[in-house]
Formats: C-alpha cells, sequence, structure tokens
C-alpha cells in the first residue's frame, strides 16, 4: 500500500492540503499563487500536496501546521454519515479512502478515521451486491479509483465463475499484453 | 521542479497499465537536470545560512522536492521492470522488433538478465535426479483435455510435434492437438482455440 | 512406511506415490493462498519429478492410441502443471519481496531453518542484483552526489500478514491468540480437528509452517 515505489500512493501524496506555514521561507513565494513577493511570510496559508506537508511537518521544528480538507471536514462527514452510497465518489475524492487515511493523522478527534471505515463499508456492501450482475453494475454511483479497480476485479471473477460453471472449462487464450500491444498497433495503424 | 514534471511520467504509467509505452528517455533526462538545478541552488544557500538563518528552511524545502524527484523516477523505472517481466513469460526469449524497440537499452539489458537468471533456475530444477529442468513458461494454465481444436491465425510455418509429426501451421487452418504442445503458441496470439 | 524409497512392489509403489502428490497438493495450495513465502517441499518436488520419468516410460510401452495411455497422459500434464504453478508461486513471491525475503533468508541460513532452496536463493540475490544495477545505472548515478544511494530499506516491499485466510484445521489447536489492533481487547480462540475458520494469517503462520493447519 503506502510503499516507496507504489505508483498508486505516489498519485496519492500528489492531492493537495491547505498548510499554514509557521516559518519564513525565503524564495519560496512561488508556492503561493496570490503572493507578490520572491518571499514566503510565516502565517501565510497554501495549498500545498501532502508529500511536501508531511515532509515540512516532520521537520523539527515544524514547517508548517496541516488543516483538514473540505471534504474531510464536518460538513461533508455529515453526509457522507447519513448515506454514503449516493455520494458521488469520482466527484468528491478519486482517492478518498487513501488520502483520508493521511488526513486521518493531524485529526485529533478520530472522526475523519471513523468517517472513513463508515464509509467504506456502507458502499463496500452497495458495491458487493450490485457485481453480481452488469445491469447494476452500470446502475452505480460514479466510485473512487479503488472502488473502480476493486468493482472491475468481481466483475471479472464473476464471469469466470459463471463461465466454469456452464462450460466446465476454461478456454486458452492470448495473453493479455500481447493482446493490448496487438490492439494498440491496429489503433495506431487506424490513425496513419 | 517540484514535482509536477515528474508526475506526468508516473501519471502515464497509471493510464496504461496493460501495456507498455515508449521509454521516455527526453523527460527523464529533464527531471535529472531538474534535480541538478535545485541541488546548486541548495549548496549557495547552505553556505550562506551563516548570514540568514532563514535560509535554512528553504534548503530542507528543496532537499523535500529532491527526494521526490528520486522517488518517482525509481518508481516509473520499477513499474515498467515489473511490466518488462511479463513480457518474458507472455512473448518469450525473443522480443519482436516492435516491442523491442519500447525498451531503453539498458531495460533490454535487464531483460536479458533476468532471461538468463530465469534460465539459469529453471535449468537447475531436478539436477539432482538427472531431468535436465523444467520449463516453467510452459505449463502455465491447468489442463482440461488432452486435445483441442485450434486455428491458426498468422502464418507460422512447419510445426513439429512430441512424436515426430510434422504440421504446417497456415493462416487460417484448423488443427486437432494436443493441448500442452499448443500453450505457449496460443499464449502469444499464433493459435487460437475453437470452442 | 518410507516414503522416498520407490523400489518396491507394484501395489506399495502407488500408495507411496498417491501421498506424496497428496502432500504436494496442499504445499501448493498453502504456497498460493499464503501471503508470505513458505517452506520450500522440494524433497515432494524431486520425488514427484521422478514419478513422472517412471510414468513417462510406461506411457512410452503403450501403444499410442491405447486408451490407459490417455489417462496416464492426463494424470502427468496434471501433476506437471501443479508442480510447475507451485514453483512459479514461489518465484512470484520472490521477485515481489526479494529485498525483504533476501534479508530474511540470510538470518535463516545461519539458523540453519532456510525457506527457500539453493537455487531460488541464487535466484533471489541475481534478481536483486540485476535490479539495483538497472536502477544505478540508469537514474542513481545520474543524480546529485549525495542522492545516489540505492536505499534497500526504504524500497523494500513486506507482504500483508494481517490478510484473512480460510483454513481447516488438522488437528485440535488450544490457545491462539488474535491481537486487537485497535484496542486491548485479545482474544484467545481454540480449534478443533477438522473445523474450517476465516482468519488473519499472522496468528497461524507458524500452524501453516508445521501442518497443524492447512490453507483452503
Amino acid at each position: 500500500m503506502a510503499n516507496y515505489l507504489s505508483i498508486t500512493d505516489i498519485l496519492v501524496t500528489n492531492e493537495k492540503v491547505p498548510c499554514k506555514f509557521l516559518h519564513d521561507l525565503p524564495k519560496m513565494g512561488f508556492m503561493d499563487p496570490s503572493a507578490t513577493e520572491d518571499d514566503l511570510k510565516a502565517g501565510t496559508n497554501v495549498e500545498i500536496p501532502i508529500w511536501l506537508a508531511e515532509s515540512l511537518h516532520a521537520r523539527r521544528p515544524p514547517l508548517v501546521s496541516v488543516e483538514l480538507p473540505k471534504i474531510y471536514k464536518e460538513t461533508y462527514r455529515e453526509i457522507l454519515n447519513a448515506d454514503a452510497c449516493t455520494v458521488d465518489m469520482h466527484k468528491l475524492g478519486q482517492y478518498f479512502y487513501e488520502l483520508g487515511c493521511y488526513i486521518a493523522k493531524y485529526d485529533i478527534k478520530g472522526e475523519v478515521a471513523t468517517t472513513l471505515i463508515d464509509t467504506f463499508k456502507q458502499r463496500f456492501r452497495m458495491i458487493l451486491s450490485a457485481s453480481v450482475s452488469t445491469d447494476s453494475i452500470t446502475a452505480l454511483q460514479p466510485l473512487s479509483t479503488s472502488e473502480r479497480d476493486r468493482t472491475a476485479g468481481a466483475v471479472v471473477t464473476e464471469k469466470a465463475l459463471s463461465g466454469w460453471l456452464k462450460r466446465g472449462d476454461c478456454p486458452l487464450t492470448t495473453a493479455t499484453m500481447v493482446a493490448n500491444h496487438r490492439k494498440r498497433k491496429r489503433a495506431e495503424m487506424e490513425m496513419l | 521542479m517540484f514535482g509536477e514534471k515528474v508526475i506526468e511520467l508516473i501519471k502515464e504509467a497509471e493510464r496504461n497499465r496493460g501495456t507498455l509505452d515508449q521509454f521516455n528517455d527526453e523527460t527523464i533526462r529533464q527531471i535529472i537536470e531538474e534535480m541538478h538545478v535545485l541541488f546548486k541552488l541548495n549548496m549557495n544557500d547552505a553556505n550562506s545560512t551563516t548570514e540568514n538563518k532563514s535560509l535554512w528552511t528553504t534548503v530542507q524545502v528543496r532537499h523535500s522536492a529532491l527526494e521526490r524527484n528520486k522517488r518517482c523516477l525509481l518508481a516509473y523505472l520499477y513499474n515498467r521492470m515489473n511490466k518488462i517481466k511479463t513480457l518474458r513469460w507472455e512473448f518469450g526469449s525473443v522480443l519482436p522488433p516492435d516491442v523491442r524497440e519500447l525498451l531503453s537499452d539498458g531495460e533490454y539489458d535487464w531483460f536479458s538478465k533476468y532471461s538468463t537468471n530465469l534460465a539459469t533456475y529453471m535449468r537447475s530444477l531436478g539436477e539432482d535426479i538427472g531431468y535436465h529442468g523444467i520449463d516453467l513458461t510452459e505449463n502455465l494454465r491447468p489442463p482440461k483435455s488432452l486435445y483441442i481444436e485450434v486455428l491458426c491465425v498468422s502464418d507460422h510455418g512447419k510445426f513439429e510435434l512430441e512424436d515426430g509429426d510434422v504440421i504446417m501451421l497456415k493462416k487460417n487452418t484448423r488443427h486437432f492437438l494436443p493441448a500442452s504442445e499448443c500453450q505457449t503458441l496460443i499464449r502469444k496470439g499464433i493459435l487460437q482455440q475453437i470452442v | 512406511m518410507d516414503t522416498e524409497d520407490i523400489e518396491l512392489s507394484e501395489e506399495e509403489e502407488e500408495i507411496t506415490a498417491e501421498t506424496v502428490l497428496k502432500t504436494l497438493q496442499i504445499a501448493w495450495q498453502n504456497e498460493r493462498l499464503a501471503p508470505e513465502i513458505l517452506p520450500h517441499r522440494n524433497d515432494m518436488v524431486e520425488c514427484m519429478l521422478g514419478q513422472i520419468q517412471h510414468m513417462e516410460r510406461n506411457i512410452n510401452k503403450l501403444p499410442k492410441t491405447d486408451l490407459r495411455a490417455s489417462i496416464h497422459q492426463m494424470e502427468l500434464n496434471r501433476i506437471k502443471y501443479i508442480i510447475c504453478n507451485y514453483l512459479k508461486t514461489r518465484l512470484d513471491k520472490i521477485e515481489k519481496y526479494c529485498i525483504s525475503i533476501v534479508n530474511d533468508e540470510k538470518q535463516r541460513i545461519e539458523s540453519g531453518s532456510n525457506y527457500l532452496t539453493v537455487s531460488e536463493f541464487r535466484y533471489a540475490q541475481e534478481y536483486l542484483l540485476n535490479m539495483e544495477n538497472h536502477l544505478k545505472s540508469t537514474v542513481l548515478n545520474h543524480v546529485p552526489g549525495n542522492m545516489q544511494s540505492f536505499e534497500m530499506n526504504k524500497m523494500a516491499i513486506y507482504p500483508n500478514l494481517q490478510s484473512h485466510i480460510f483454513l481447516k484445521a488438522n488437528d485440535t489447536i488450544n490457545g491462539i491468540i488474535l491481537e486487537d489492533l485497535l484496542g486491548d481487547h485479545d482474544e484467545e480462540i481454540d480449534l478443533e480437528e477438522g473445523s474450517q475458520h476465516i482468519l488473519q494469517y499472522k496468528p497461524v503462520a507458524e500452524l501453516v509452517k508445521n501442518g497443524k493447519v492447512q490453507l483452503v
């Protein structure tokens, strides 16, 4: 999950969070789009990617304080706790859960963590019951990236199982990368 | 310099999870250049921290950016490495030229070493009892039936079976063959199983 | 009965081969379902390979169209598949967790409790070396001075020992402790022989390795 070489983790940590700079940062004014000076003054509020926020927060003394992005604040938490299944997760946050895990560290009250678990449980039930038929799947509310991956996995498994039950065997197929490579070549040829 | 360019590389890798793209030599070169710029700025400012103590925080910020760039470059390479590994198991030890050109020379070097390492390992299997190795790339699918019907989708020429028979694999011909001997050709897309 | 001795009469030989195949099948199932790499069963693999040689010789004696030849051939294909898949599953884990496996295995070799065969360990070390050289020559050697290190402990990937698995208990086992990570409500459970459960892998890892439970 959160390992050094994980592409997903790199994309998650690229998401921005609101921070307050606790010290002067000479020559770093470019980080604040509304700044007019070269230097960044202590007390400025800027949105920076969480990889930078974590790194600066971990210094002794900390260079920034991290605030909760609005989708993890009370108003949104209440919506999610009420009915997470009707939320457009794709719009709310592609990496809602993963980013939430990072954010939860800065929430002293632990409410973000609770909401994350609860939201996950609600939506998991919804996805699981929908994955048995292709109609229900398409009718689902837009999903986050990890939800989409899991759903795709469920659909593949479901197809394989019903194929095996009906036919009793698995025909051999062209290897995935070989097939994908050919598809791309064909598409490229058609464009020429 | 603060991770924007390198993120484009990462997004490119994520967009095409099922295939390998052309090795992005140019972008990597640019990112490494940016890293050198950041490093030089830091060296200069580190020397001036005795006059201006608050420069030290700036140095730390740039260092974080350097670490980030390094991490992303390594992840990009590692992700491609895993895909190239799959190429050995799906295309075999000889890559078709249009696949070979997607790899950098360094990556092709790694692919050859991987292939050699795998071959050495496979050859060692059962050597204590007189076996001359097992080809693990052959038996990747569970056997369901002894013989299967296949359609040849591209010309492949003569193919010799284990019992000595020789068949001609011409495009659009159908054959009834032992499943175990067709596996590789089906995986490569030369034969298609008819159900 | 000595399972390694195959110089027995026809009937005893069959029982031996069947036992070996069953043991290998369980080892294969465990390896596929366990998140970490398990101790190798090379003794079983080699025994089975010997059996395969024997069976192939028998099949070649029969005429090609004999029904028995087809059945034996099917059986042979099945056994070959199990062996190949077992070894490939192990290779996949070795490649994915190469840094942590090489480190752990070095320690295990010193205490004589290695999990990898000699060939596998050589493969793992070579794989890691190739990866290191590739990353160094393409990127690390070109970046600024103090960033050039190949930081193995940062890059190591560890298997998720907390993933859940289905298991069947082969014996009655008492006193398995399930840790409560979020609080202090640790639980202690007993497993009855023959019962099936879904649990986290970590508390039962040792039991899988010593055969007291098997993964299903």
